[in-house]
């Protein structure tokens, strides 16, 4: 209330009106940017670099939505063209977050696939777009009054985490039973379906002592689809391993994960040698594995002229 | 011998007169164990899989 008695010059009233606004705009945006970021097992955004780069987009973007309003309240329509502008800032740094997962994915033993790696691009950068309208309403309101802004500041925030809540994980599409690893010859099978040619004994023997047959089966159509998404069945891939370690290494060209389909049915094999053996936790973290984004199909709900 | 080339990069094999030349180095085992040793140390030294064709023959391809 002291600034706004400041007189003076136009220019100095307005920023004296405004400043509390974009303040608790600003403020409102960067804890939405904390709320939505979470260094897990994954390790993702890496820490410390990682998390400073991320926070320190989402404090400018908050910048960006805040300073918005009292543009457009003064009718100043540029402020337009600086909205344009931050969309393009927003794509490149998705651009480079993507360019950055990719070149780190081709030294993992298990990789990310292109897929996934996609999806986290996406996430990072629909965050950016989230923390900037939390920012925009939040000072809005707190133009007419403060305290509405800092209310309608709460409710974007927990706006924000609602929309950022986990999406379906395969435990929704599929059921995950255990598979026997079995040797027809040099043939590697997961129950009934072939997963491949294996020529050395010692590498036989070592698989059979080591290896983990699962076997998923698709609950209806949709989720037949879903599954058959390679991206979809290397995230399968990389998240057991990441979680539960591997016996692999670079070079150990028979070792490596592989995921193969029994086309009449849909069903996935999955070939895995981890670290832990122990189905119930394999099938636990196979449960959590989020259904990415692009591999999501609904073919049920399409008209096939049935 | 291309180092990233898919496809086919040796062949072992107990039996010469099912070999011709064609591309892939060719090399000749005496028996069994001796096809086993071969290919297992070329699968090392390639970082590559050993495929099983028949009891007389494997490849090493790249994957």
């Amino acid at each position: 209330m002291v600034i706004l008695q400041l007189s003076g010059r136009k220019g100095e009233k307005t920023i004296g009106k405004y400043l509390i606004p974009v303040l608790i705009g600003i403020a409102f945006g960067y804890i939405a940017r904390n709320v939505l970021l979470r260094t897990d097992f994954r390790q993702y955004p890496t820490y410390p670099q990682g998390r400073i780069i991320h926070l320190s987009f989402g404090f400018i973007a908050a910048f960006i939505g805040a300073v918005a309003v009292p543009s457009l309240l003064e009718s100043d329509w540029t402020a337009v063209t600086f909205l344009g502008l931050a969309a393009t800032q927003f794509r490149e740094v998705r651009k480079m977050e993507r360019d950055t997962l990719q070149k780190i994915d081709e030294e993992e033993l298990v990789k990310r696939g292109t897929p996934f790696i996609e999806g986290m691009a996406q996430a990072f950068e629909s965050r950016n777009y989230l923390v900037m309208f939390s920012a925009m309403v939040s000072t809005l309101f707190a133009v007419w009054n403060v305290w509405l802004g800092v209310i309608s500041g709460l409710i974007m925030l927990f706006v924000v985490k609602m929309l950022n809540r986990k999406g379906k994980s395969i435990t929704a599409i599929a059921d995950i039973t255990e598979g026997a690893i079995r040797f027809e010859g040099p043939t590697l099978y997961v129950d009934d379906i072939v997963i491949k040619n294996v020529g050395l004994e010692s590498r036989r023997k070592t698989i059979q002592e080591r290896a983990v047959g699962i076997i998923i089966t698709p609950k209806n159509d949709n989720s037949v689809v879903i599954l058959s998404n390679l991206g979809q069945r290397q995230a399968m891939l990389h998240h057991i391993t990441n979680i539960l370690g591997a016996y692999l290494d670079s070079g150990e060209a028979d070792f490596i994960p592989l995921s193969k389909r029994d086309m009449a049915d849909g069903r996935i094999a999955i070939f895995v040698m981890p670290q832990e053996k122990d189905f119930k936790q394999i099938k636990k973290v196979l449960q959590d594995v989020p259904v990415l984004d692009s591999a999501i199909r609904l073919p049920n709900e399409a008209n096939k002229g049935k | 011998m291309a180092d990233h080339q898919n496809g086919i990069l040796a062949i072992v094999s107990s039996n010469k007169e099912r070999i011709h030349g064609g591309g892939a180095p060719v090399f000749i085992a005496d028996n069994q164990e001796v096809l086993e040793e071969v290919s297992n140390t070329l699968s090392n030294i390639l970082d590559a899989s050993a495929h099983r064709i028949d009891s007389e023959l494997m490849i090493i391809v790249k994957h």
